[in-house]
C-alpha cells in the first residue's frame, strides 16, 4: 500500500473475520449495538451512496477507532460508520442538545468569566435535573469545572523564553477547565530550551464529529488551518497536549474532512510526549529530575492508540526516579467525549468504564495519569482518584 | 526512531519474537495490523496433529515429532528440531503461570471437542478446556445461549451423543450476542448465579457440563470455579466461532508483558514499504494516513502471516509477498493452486518464503537474500498447518528461534 492509495471506503475488503468484534467496547457491553462489523462494512452493503442508515443504533458507535486498529483488511470501519451516522442525522435533524454539547467553545468564555456561579449552577441537582429532562444530558454526569483566568489569559502575563520556538495547540478544555495542564506543558517545554508561542486557534472541531455534524467540524477545521499552516511554514513545529485534539488535527482533518493543507500540518504536529521522546532519541531531553515517590497508573486513551506512536508518556515517565508507573490493562474509558453525556448513552458509557475501574482497582494507585481530558473526567467520575495529565507529573519532577 | 529489533506482525509468531527479544534486554518495536489468528481460531496450542499422533494410544509427541522432522526436512520444524521446539513452547508457557496454564495430557496429543461437533488433535490445552478430553467417557450436558449464534449446543449434542440445553437470556430475545459480550457477562457474579441456578435445574444424570469458550477474559479459572460451585459439577469450555475468547486471553497476556517491558507496541498500523540497500533492510515506513513514519532497526523479523492478514497477496495470476517482495517457494500456476474438493490439502497452502536454517530468506540457489531480516510464522513455506494441525507450534517455535537468531547477530 502506498501513500496514494490509503484505505478507501470500500466495504468489500471486509472478510467478516469479526476481529473488530473482539475489541469494540460498545458491542461488548450492549447487544443493542451489533458491532463495528455490521455498523460499518456490513450495513454499507445495503446503503447506496447518499442513502442514510436505517437504524438509530448506528449512533451507538463511540468513534473510538479501536476497530480500525485490529482490522487485518484495512477497512476504515469507523469512518464508514461515521459517514453513515452523518447521513442519518442529516436527514433526521440534530437536536439542540447536540448543538450544546458540541459547541463548548461558544460558552466556555462565559463559564470562565463567572466561574463560581457557573460551576455551582452546572452541578446543582435542580439544574442537572432540568438539563436531563429538557435536553437529555444525563444528570449522572458531572460537568467539568470552569476556571479563571483562562490559559490564554495566564499566558498573556507569562513571558516565554528559549533558543528555539515551538507552537502549542492547547485545546478548549485546557483553556477553560484545566489551565494547570497548559502551564505544566509550557514549563516542560521551556525547561527543554523552547520558547512557547500560541498560534491563533479555535476548537479543533472534534465535538462536532461526536454529534455527527461533519459540516460543523469542517467549519472549525477551516478556521484553524490558515494559522496552523502559517506557523509550520515559518519553521515552527506544533505540539498538542490533548491526544483528542491532536488526533483530530493530524488525521481527521485529512480523513474524512479532506482539508487542503492538512497533510502538510500533520507532518509538523506532534504529541507532546512524542516530541519529548524525539528529543530523548537525539540526546536533547532535559532529564534532570528529582525523586518523586509516587505510585501511579497510566491509561492510554483511544485517540493515542490511533495516533500510532505507542505510549510515549509511559516511556518518558519511566525516567523519573522513584516513580512507580504501571500501565492499566483496559481498552476504553467509555466517555467517548460527548457520548457519555447523552442520557440515552450514559449507562453504556458507565458499563464500559466498569472494566477500566476494575483494572485500576487491581493496581491500587495513588493517582491515575492519562493524556486525554475526556478520560480524565471519566476516571475521576469512576474512581474518585486524583487524575492528572502526565505532563503535570513531569513538570513536578523537573529540578 | 531506532530499535535493536523490529517485529513486523502481531500474530502469535510476532508476539513470541518480541517477547524473546525484550526478555534478552533488547529495545523492541512490534507493529501489526490486527492480531492474527488469535482472534479467530480455537487457540489451544497445536504442534503436530497428524492422524498417527492423534490416536487414543498415548505416544509421546516429542519422539514422533523427531521422526516426522526427519521425514520432512524442509518443514519449518526441520530448521529447529524437537528439543528446541520444546524450549520455545516452554517460553510460551512461562507467560501462563497457574491457575490458567497450557498443558499436554500425558506428554502427547489429545482429542478436543470442537464447536463444529467434531474432534481435533491438539497438544497444549488451556486448563479450562482440559476436561473436554474426557468427553467420550462421560455423560455431558452442553450449554447454549439463545441469541448466541456462534455455538449451537443442540447440534453438538447430536454429534457427541449427549444432551444440551439452550438458555434464554431474559430481555434479550431479539438481540444477537457475540462471544465478547457473553464473556463479559460471565465475569459478573450475578449472571453466573442466574445461569448456575438454571443449569442446576436441568441436570439429570450428567457428570460434566460443557460451555462455549466464553468463561471470561481476565480470570477464566475464577469464573469456572464459581460456575462449578453453583452447578455442582465440573465445567469445561469448547472453542466456538470468532471472536475467540481463548485467543484474546493469549493476546492480552503478551500485550501486558511487552508493554510492561517497554516494547513500543503499535497495534493498528501496517508497514507500507521497506527500504532495502545491498542485502540490508535500512528502514521501514508505516502509513497512518496522512503520515508516513520511518523506523529503523539493526534487525527485522518478518512475521506478517499469510493471505488473511495480507502478508501474502494473491491476484488472479500471481502470489507475492507484500513488504520485501521476497521470492516464494512452491509456487505454481494458478490452475494448480487448489484441489478439487473444499477439504483437500490445497497446494497453495504450502506457498511461502523459503529460508535457510537460520531463518534468513533465501533465493532459488539457497543464498540468503537479506542479511538483517529473519522470517517467522505461517508465512514460511513448506508447511500445511491446516492438515498438519501445526499452526501454533510453527508460530511459537519459529517466532522464538528467528528472534534468537536476530539477537545473536547484534
Amino acid at each position: 500500500m502506498n501513500q496514494k492509495s490509503w484505505p478507501k471506503s470500500n466495504s468489500d475488503h471486509c472478510i467478516r473475520c469479526a476481529t473488530c468484534m473482539s475489541i469494540c467496547p460498545v458491542s461488548r457491553v450492549t447487544p443493542l449495538f451489533p458491532g463495528p462489523k455490521q455498523a460499518g462494512p456490513g450495513a454499507e452493503r445495503f446503503r447506496k451512496a447518499g442513502d442514510s442508515s436505517e437504524n438509530e443504533w448506528i449512533d451507538l458507535c463511540m468513534g473510538c477507532h479501536l476497530c480500525d486498529l485490529v482490522c487485518p483488511s484495512n477497512v476504515p470501519i469507523s469512518e464508514l460508520t461515521l459517514l453513515a451516522k452523518v447521513t442519518y442525522f442529516h436527514k433526521k435533524g440534530r437536536s439542540l442538545r447536540d448543538w450544546l454539547l458540541s459547541h463548548p467553545s461558544q460558552f466556555g468564555w462565559l463559564g470562565s468569566s463567572f466561574p463560581s456561579i457557573t460551576n455551582s449552577l452546572l452541578n446543582h441537582p435542580l439544574v442537572k435535573c432540568m438539563l436531563d429532562l429538557l435536553f437529555k444530558i444525563d444528570r449522572g454526569r458531572p460537568f467539568p469545572k470552569y476556571q479563571s483566568p483562562t490559559f490564554r489569559q495566564w499566558f498573556k502575563t507569562h513571558s516565554s523564553r528559549g533558543e528555539k520556538k515551538v507552537a502549542y495547540f492547547y485545546g478548549c478544555y485546557t483553556n477553560t477547565n484545566e489551565v494547570e495542564v497548559g502551564r505544566a506543558t509550557v514549563k516542560v517545554l521551556e525547561a527543554n530550551g523552547f520558547e512557547v508561542i500560541l498560534p491563533p486557534q479555535n476548537c479543533c472541531g472534534l465535538p462536532m464529529l461526536g454529534t455527527n455534524d461533519l459540516k460543523g467540524a469542517r467549519k472549525m477545521a477551516l478556521k484553524n488551518i490558515p494559522s496552523l499552516l502559517q506557523t509550520i511554514r515559518s519553521g515552527v513545529d506544533i505540539i498538542f497536549s490533548s491526544t483528542s485534539c491532536g488526533h483530530m488535527i493530524k488525521h481527521e482533518y485529512s480523513h474524512p474532512l479532506n482539508i487542503l493543507g492538512a497533510e502538510e500540518i500533520a507532518n509538523h504536529t506532534f504529541d507532546l510526549f512524542e516530541f519529548l521522546r524525539n528529543l530523548k532519541e537525539s540526546g536533547n531531553l532535559n532529564i534532570q529530575f528529582k525523586k518523586l515517590k509516587i505510585k501511579a497508573a497510566y491509561f492510554a486513551p483511544c485517540h493515542l492508540r490511533s495516533l500510532g506512536i505507542g505510549f510515549p508518556a509511559l516511556e518518558i515517565l519511566r525516567l523519573i526516579p522513584g516513580l512507580r508507573i504501571d500501565n492499566i490493562e483496559a481498552d476504553c474509558c467509555g466517555l467517548g467525549g460527548t457520548f457519555g453525556f447523552k442520557k440515552e448513552k450514559y449507562a453504556i458509557s458507565q458499563e464500559i468504564g466498569k472494566d477500566l475501574k476494575e483494572a485500576i482497582d487491581r493496581l491500587n494507585p495513588e493517582m491515575v495519569l492519562t493524556d486525554c481530558e475526556g478520560c480524565r473526567m471519566q476516571i475521576r467520575h469512576l474512581t474518585g482518584l486524583k487524575v492528572l495529565h502526565p505532563v503535570q507529573v513531569l513538570g513536578d519532577a523537573l529540578l | 526512531m531506532h530499535y535493536d529489533l523490529i517485529v513486523i506482525g502481531m500474530g502469535l509468531s510476532g508476539l513470541m519474537a518480541a517477547k524473546t527479544a525484550t526478555e534478552a534486554g533488547r529495545k523492541v518495536l512490534i507493529i501489526g495490523k490486527g492480531i492474527g489468528g488469535l482472534a479467530l481460531f480455537s487457540n489451544s496450542i497445536d504442534v503436530l496433529g497428524i492422524p498417527s499422533l492423534a490416536g487414543p494410544e498415548t505416544k509421546s509427541l516429542k519422539d514422533d515429532l523427531s521422526q516426522w522432522i526427519l521425514d520432512h526436512p524442509n518443514h519449518p520444524y526441520g530448521k529447529i528440531g524437537a528439543e528446541k521446539i520444546e524450549e520455545a513452547l516452554s517460553s510460551f508457557n512461562a507467560l501462563f503461570p497457574p491457575p490458567y496454564t497450557f498443558q499436554a495430557k500425558n506428554g502427547s496429543n489429545s482429542l478436543l471437542p470442537t464447536g463444529a461437533g467434531t474432534f481435533r488433535p491438539t497438544y497444549l490445552i488451556p486448563s479450562t478446556m482440559m476436561k473436554g478430553t474426557t468427553i467420550k467417557n462421560k455423560k455431558i450436558l452442553l450449554i447454549g445461549f439463545k441469541g448466541y449464534k456462534d455455538f449451537y449446543a443442540q447440534q453438538l449434542a447430536d454429534s457427541f451423543l449427549c444432551r444440551a440445553v439452550t438458555l434464554s437470556l431474559s430481555g434479550m430475545s431479539q438481540a444477537e450476542i457475540n462471544s465478547t459480550t457473553l464473556a463479559r457477562w460471565m465475569e459478573q457474579p450475578t449472571f453466573r448465579e442466574w445461569i448456575g441456578t438454571e443449569i442446576k435445574k436441568q441436570i439429570l444424570n450428567e457428570e460434566l457440563v460443557g460451555f462455549p469458550a466464553v468463561l471470561g477474559l481476565k480470570d477464566p479459572m475464577g469464573v469456572r470455579k464459581d460456575l462449578e460451585k453453583r452447578i455442582g459439577l465440573p465445567v469445561f469450555e469448547i472453542p466456538a466461532l470468532p471472536p475467540s475468547i481463548p485467543g484474546m486471553r493469549i493476546f492480552r497476556r503478551f500485550k501486558e508483558r511487552l508493554i510492561q517491558r517497554g516494547v513500543t507496541f503499535l497495534l493498528g498500523h501496517s508497514v507500507s514499504k521497506a527500504y532495502v540497500n545491498r542485502e540490508r533492510c535500512e528502514r521501514i515506513e508505516v502509513l497512518n494516513p496522512p503520515l508516513l513514519t520511518s523506523y529503523t532497526a539493526d534487525c527485522y523479523i518478518l512475521a506478517s502471516g499469510r493471505f488473511m492478514g495480507g502478508g501474502l497477496k494473491a491476484d488472479r495470476e500471481k502470489i507475492s509477498e507484500s513488504i520485501f517482495n521476497l521470492p516464494l517457494s512452491q509456487y505454481e500456476v494458478r490452475e494448480k493452486w487448489f484441489g478439487d474438493s473444499f477439504f483437500d490439502d490445497h497446494p497453495v497452502h504450502g506457498v511461502g518464503i523459503s529460508t535457510d536454517s537460520t531463518f534468513h530468506p533465501i533465493d532459488e540457489s539457497g543464498r540468503p537474500i537479506l542479511e538483517n531480516v529473519w522470517v517467522a510464522g505461517t508465512i514460511l513455506a513448506h508447511h500445511h498447518f491446516i492438515q498438519e494441525k501445526s499452526r501454533e507450534g510453527i508460530e511459537i517455535a519459529t517466532g522464538y528461534w528467528a528472534a534468537k537468531q536476530g539477537i545473536d547477530s547484534l
